[in-house]
């Protein structure tokens, strides 16, 4: 005996059409392996409607809320090393652009002159950044302009250590405004 | 969705952590009934239904009031527990969940419960034998009434495919359980008298 479509109709049972089901209807009093499997699929869905849903142990909302600063904080710090890893990501890659599109050449002896040159041009920023304070200070006395390179020294020293102290401790303690 | 939800929501959103402990409290159940039917294992579980509600805290300003919270909550728990077992490679067998079989444990219990574990032990291993998505789909059927629409938007398939995932899980669920129904009763047999000669 033929048992489709009445296996699949049995099973969606519900959007049958009246005709359907007469057919149905009909081939189950005829067929005793369908009415085998309209009795499993019913006591199968009664066993399971039947099951009492699982509850959690007791005290689920407040472990949630416990946990909740703690998640709050590995979120940020996730995001700040995320932010972190992408800025450093951002300046190797244009670091290396630059230092390849300087020094892309077909030959060896072509790429060590532009090292050189590359080189030379450090030097020459170095040159010219020393002229400039040669010549600041002639033109900004002595006792003013030895505080002031101090004072900037020190300003960026600060500064330096601000931003190694606030790195670190976005790092390991996370962006956060609580005490 | 009822107004005070509603209210509630709308404190959640403005980050008010009491409203959102109240959202926790009401739908704790069903994100965890969910989480346990998919993983198998109370401890998974908890940590599921933990990380589904830290998950919707975070994503709250990204939920539809349009929607029905509960579906995008369920949905998100689906998806969470379909990655968790994608991702495990040995299934977790959790200890404490054998001990009203111990063998060493002979005093005596009641028939409820031995027959409600025994119950348990048969959903799960029903559950188990389907597909992820056809597990998520039948739970969300059997514990959450769900319609196919509902079903489908939480999973995010077609309701043709959910119609289709419900029809296999149904007839695997109900050859699991003709399987099993002669072992749930001489289980019971056996309790009662002591040996299966009885």
């Amino acid at each position: 005996m033929e048992h489709q479509p009445f296996r699949m109709w049995l099973v969606d049972r519900s959007n049958l059409n009246e005709d359907e089901e007469e057919i149905l209807r009909n081939h189950l009093a005829a067929c005793t392996e369908c009415t085998a499997l309209e009795k499993d699929l019913a006591v199968a869905d009664q066993f399971f409607l039947n099951s009492p849903p699982r509850i959690p142990r007791e005290g689920f909302t407040r472990r949630f809320l416990v946990s909740l600063p703690e998640r709050k904080q590995q979120e940020q710090m996730r995001q700040v090393k995320i932010w972190m890893i992408g800025i450093f990501l951002a300046l190797a890659v244009n670091f290396t652009l630059i230092v390849a599109a300087s020094i892309y050449t077909h030959t060896t002896t072509a790429w060590l002159v532009n090292l050189v040159v590359i080189y030379g041009s450090f030097l020459a920023f170095l040159d010219q950044s020393s002229l400039v304070l040669h010549t600041v200070s002639l033109v900004i006395p002595q006792q003013v302009w030895i505080p002031l390179v101090i004072a900037g020294v020190a300003w960026g020293i600060a500064g330096a250590g601000l931003w190694v102290w606030t790195m670190r401790r976005i790092l390991f303690s996370g962006a956060t405004n609580e005490a | 969705m009822s107004f005070s939800e509603t209210e509630i929501l709308q404190k959640a959103l403005q980050k008010d952590d009491g409203a959102f402990a109240e959202l926790v409290e009401k739908y704790q159940s069903p994100v965890y009934n969910l989480c346990f039917r998919m993983l198998g294992s109370e401890v998974e579980a908890e940590d599921a239904a933990q990380e589904t509600f830290w998950r919707a805290y975070q994503a709250l300003n990204r939920y539809d009031p349009n929607r029905s919270f509960i579906t995008w909550l369920l949905s998100i728990a689906a998806h969470h527990c379909i990655d968790q077992q994608r991702k495990r490679k040995v299934p977790v067998i959790e200890m404490d969940e054998f001990e009203d079989f111990d063998i060493a444990d002979r005093s005596p219990q009641p028939e409820s419960i031995l027959v409600r574990s025994q119950e348990e032990d048969v959903i799960a291993e029903g559950l188990a034998s389907l597909s992820e998505l056809d597990r998520a789909a039948i739970i969300l059927r059997y514990w959450q009434d769900f319609s196919e629409e509902e079903i489908a938007a939480t999973l995010s398939l077609t309701v043709s495919a959910v119609k289709s995932r419900l029809h296999r899980a149904r007839l695997q669920l109900a050859k699991v359980l003709k399987d099993q129904s002669g072992r749930l009763f001489v289980e019971v047999e056996k309790e009662n008298y002591g040996t299966p000669a009885f």
